[in-house]
């Protein structure tokens, strides 16, 4: 792999999804940089896992294009396959399999299976060899189904809900030192989360799903500066919450209302003032905030 | 549903309604259908000894008409005599299962567990366990009457133990009494489980145990009393399972994870996945099934000193041995294990290597599944009276080496065929090779019917060449496009087909060199070579990798 290539680890264009009468996705088109962490952030059934499978090649585009280093993962899944790491929502293990017979059965897959750093994994996981699977509880279950993502050194790690069944420690200590370690060794980490201070923290990109679409996407300190937190002060109580254009959502009450909005500050600090309110504070919002933001105008 | 009894009612009919259905359609086939068929056939259901009556028809047949004719009546006549009798069995069967109120647990891949769901409902113990023993004890007993009063069952002295209410009600208490109190020990469980089938439906103290007075009141309250205790315990987490020590758990506890010795390639560790996932449990069913029946009445025989076995026993247990591998091989082709598909669809595996793996489990484990009842067969002269069977054997004497080797493909091919619907990820598909099964079932009935009529019969005779060649044409020509998808779509790859060409031309030539040696002369040879042709799967195994693909990438 050559980090310094400039075609995108993933490159989705135009991707349209229905399942029966649901639209799941609905014109997706993002790109995942060599190199980069991209966090994918949306609701329960926003598309997701529905996105991640056209990665995968498990569901193949009804329109659009989906190409994987350039590859088409339905025409060709044995070469995608083999440069993805891929830790599945479901954590579907075989509940029959060893943690030994896992790694034994997976390592003949891939070329590059490095049985060491399986190892030295395994021991951070806490794993032990002859426990089945089925005997895992969920959280080493989860390990378990990353280890094997890990252990041949993936191009790329494709992650649905890593963080899910893991405790606070081991989602801080293992998983996002390993999604750095990754990236930092160049590889791309393409990993889907609803844990948004989780994506705040190790996410070099981002994009935003509601309801089948991309909302919003882009490099996670460019969508944070763009967004704004302002908090409005008017001259009298505002019986509801006051129309101020171009805010993403306001919550408050009486002569004091907070807005977070998006795009040039002083736009909506224009806005504001047509509306009667005066700005008296501001700040960035958390990545949560502004998520909550965009859930309101997608649901409202 | 305004009280938790009608939800549970309705639980019970959401999740069962289709089997429900099929076992009120069978109740009513059977009653309504069942005596015109007997009348047809010249079979008197309510001769006090049915079976003989069966054999002696057979007979009749033997004396005359084309081998297939006798073949497919022979068969009829085994329906007419036995199908009341193993109908009404598995049904109760299923009431039995469906009241113990289990289902699949994906967490722990564990296909009997009480859902824990209905332990968070404001309902008590005793509601429960009265609700579900009642109301299984009321199914048993108004399937049963069914079965009894509306059906006629032949007079058949084996089946005759299988007509006492109270032993199913017994059956039924039992089971809820293993299945709810081992809940944390499902090995422990399963094994009683088959236990108790076998003493019920099979063992030689079957007949002891449904007419003694003295056993089936004692097992009746023991199983209610273990029902209700386990329901209670499981209920509050205790009677938790134990680790068992493993043997060597001392040296696998500290070994460390020393490199295990990798497979040679992805191919070898596909086939070692497929035999660990599926084959070797089959076989393992099939060799306990087979050879825990041998070894109890065997331990009869010499130990306590019982026996011998009679001569129709003898000639019934070689059926039983010679059925089994066939129906669990078909009975993993309707319901395969399909909870790791996700998993390895993401491997990076062509179809075609998937699907090579699993036809070469299958194949193994169809060679041990005959290994072991081949030495079950070998077994069975030292369990009784030999002489009907080896005279049926000894007018078969030439034809062995073929009928077992038909046999043995027959099962594996059950398997193999079915991929290709089971792969598919449809549910209607996975279940055509049950619809196929029913169409094949019905075919041999037309058939009979037909062959009862030797002017009907010979019409039909001149036929099927016609028939069979043109089933053939069909045939490759499906297989010719749908190998040349899997090629175009680089599904399957060139040396995977050559491959599979190659052992279907070695299945076609193992089957039709012996046939022809012994056969060439006759007049069915013809339509016996093309069956061969026909039986071994070609255009189905090149749909596979198609049906993978529709599933794999949906």
């Amino acid at each position: 792999m050559n980090p310094t290539d400039a075609s995108p680890a993933v490159e989705i264009t135009g991707l349209n999804r229905r399942f029966g009468a649901t639209l799941a996705l609905n014109q997706v088109s993002l790109q995942v940089r060599r190199g980069r962490v991209f966090g994918l952030v949306g609701a329960n059934g926003a598309g997701k896992t529905t996105l991640i499978k056209h990665v995968l090649g498990r569901l193949k585009a009804q329109s659009g294009v989906v190409r994987v280093f350039g590859l088409d993962p339905v025409a060709d899944p044995v070469a995608v396959l083999g440069r993805i790491g891929y830790l599945s929502e479901n954590r579907d293990l075989p509940a029959w399999m060893r943690v030994d017979e896992l790694l034994r059965y997976t390592a003949a897959f891939y070329p590059k299976w490095d049985m060491a750093y399986a190892e030295e994994l395994r021991r951070q996981f806490g794993l032990a060899p002859r426990a089945k699977i089925r005997t895992l509880s969920r959280g080493e279950n989860a390990k378990a189904g990353l280890l094997i993502a890990l252990a041949y050194r993936p191009e790329l790690l494709l992650l649905d809900e890593p963080s899910s069944g893991l405790d606070p420690v081991v989602r801080r200590d293992i998983l996002e030192a390993i999604i750095r370690t990754v990236a930092d060794e160049g590889r791309t980490v393409f990993f889907s989360s609803h844990l948004l201070e989780e994506v705040e923290r190790v996410a070099d990109d981002l994009a935003m799903m509601f309801n089948g679409r991309v909302v919003l996407a882009g490099a996670l300190d460019d969508v944070k500066e763009n967004h704004h937190r302002l908090v409005l002060r008017f001259d009298s109580p505002q019986p509801s919450a006051p129309k101020v254009p171009g805010v993403l959502s306001i919550t408050g009450g009486g002569r004091e209302w907070t807005a977070i909005c998006n795009g040039k500050r002083e736009e909506a600090v224009a806005a504001a003032a047509r509306a009667g309110g005066r700005v008296v504070a501001e700040d960035s919002p958390s990545l949560d905030e502004i998520f909550v933001a965009w859930a309101g105008t997608k649901t409202e | 549903m305004n009280t938790p009894a009608t939800a549970l009612a309705w639980e019970l009919w959401r999740r069962h309604r289709l089997r429900l259905i099929a076992i009120v359609g069978l109740v009513l086939a059977f009653a309504l259908v069942y005596p015109a068929l007997c009348t047809l056939a010249g079979f008197n259901p309510g001769s006090p000894d049915a079976l003989e009556e069966m054999v002696k028809r057979a007979g009749l047949i033997n004396n005359a008409g084309q081998w297939l004719q006798q073949v497919v009546q022979v068969l009829y006549l085994l329906f007419l005599t036995c199908g009341p009798a193993v109908g009404m069995v598995l049904t109760l069967l299923f009431v039995t299962w469906m009241f113990t109120f289990t289902e699949f647990d994906p967490r722990n891949k564990d296909p009997m567990t009480f859902p824990a769901r209905l332990f968070t409902l404001p309902v008590s113990t005793p509601f429960l366990f009265g609700w579900l023993f009642l109301g299984g004890m009321t199914a048993i007993i108004v399937l049963y009457g069914c079965w009894v009063y509306w059906v006629p069952q032949p007079h058949v002295d084996i089946f005759g133990v299988y007509q006492n209410c109270f032993g199913w009600m017994t059956l039924l208490a039992l089971a809820q009494g293993i299945v709810w109190a081992l809940a944390a020990w499902p090995t422990t469980r399963m094994v009683l489980l088959m236990a108790l089938l076998f003493c019920f439906l099979g063992s030689p103290a079957q007949r002891d145990i449904f007419e003694s007075p003295f056993v089936l009141p004692p097992l009746f309250v023991l199983g209610t009393a273990l029902a209700w205790a386990g329901l209670h315990k499981m209920r509050h987490g205790q009677w938790q399972g134990w680790p068992w020590p493993w043997p060597f758990a001392w040296w696998s506890g500290r070994a460390k994870m020393r490199g295990p010795k990798r497979f040679a390639s992805p191919a070898q560790a596909q086939l070692w996945f497929e035999w660990r996932r599926f084959a070797r449990r089959l076989s393992f069913y099939a060799a306990g099934l087979v050879l825990v029946p041998v070894a109890i009445h065997l331990l009869v025989r010499f130990v306590a000193g019982l026996g011998p076995m009679q001569d129709d026993t003898v000639l019934g247990f070689v059926v039983y041995l010679l059925f089994m591998p066939p129906a669990l091989f078909f009975c993993f082709a309707v319901a395969p294990p399909q909870t790791d598909l996700p998993f390895v669809m993401n491997r990076p595996l062509s179809n075609g290597g998937m699907m090579m793996a699993t036809l070469k489990a299958e194949g193994i484990g169809a060679l041990f599944s005959w290994l072991v009842v081949l030495a079950a067969l070998c077994a069975m002269p030292l369990l009784g009276v030999f002489q009907e069977v080896d005279q049926f054997s000894s007018a078969l004497a030439q034809h062995r080496a073929i009928i077992l080797l038909g046999v043995m493909i027959l099962s594996w091919r059950l398997i193999a065929v079915s991929l290709g619907f089971t792969w598919s990820g449809k549910r209607w598909l996975a279940r055509m090779p049950f619809w196929l099964m029913l169409m094949a079932y019905l075919g041999g009935v037309t058939l009979a019917m037909l062959a009862a009529d030797d002017a009907t019969w010979n019409s039909f005779w001149r036929l099927v060449p016609g028939l069979l060649v043109c089933l053939v044409v069909v045939k490759f020509l499906l297989a010719f496009l749908a190998f040349r998808l899997c090629l175009k779509r680089g599904l399957l790859a060139p040396s995977a087909l050559q491959a599979w060409l190659a052992v279907w031309a070695l299945l076609a030539a193992t089957l039709f060199i012996p046939a022809a040696i012994l056969f060439h002369d006759q007049p069915g040879f013809l339509p016996l070579s093309l069956g061969i042709i026909l039986l071994t799967p070609l255009a189905r195994i090149g749909f596979c990798p198609i049906a993978l693909a529709w599933n794999r990438h949906a």
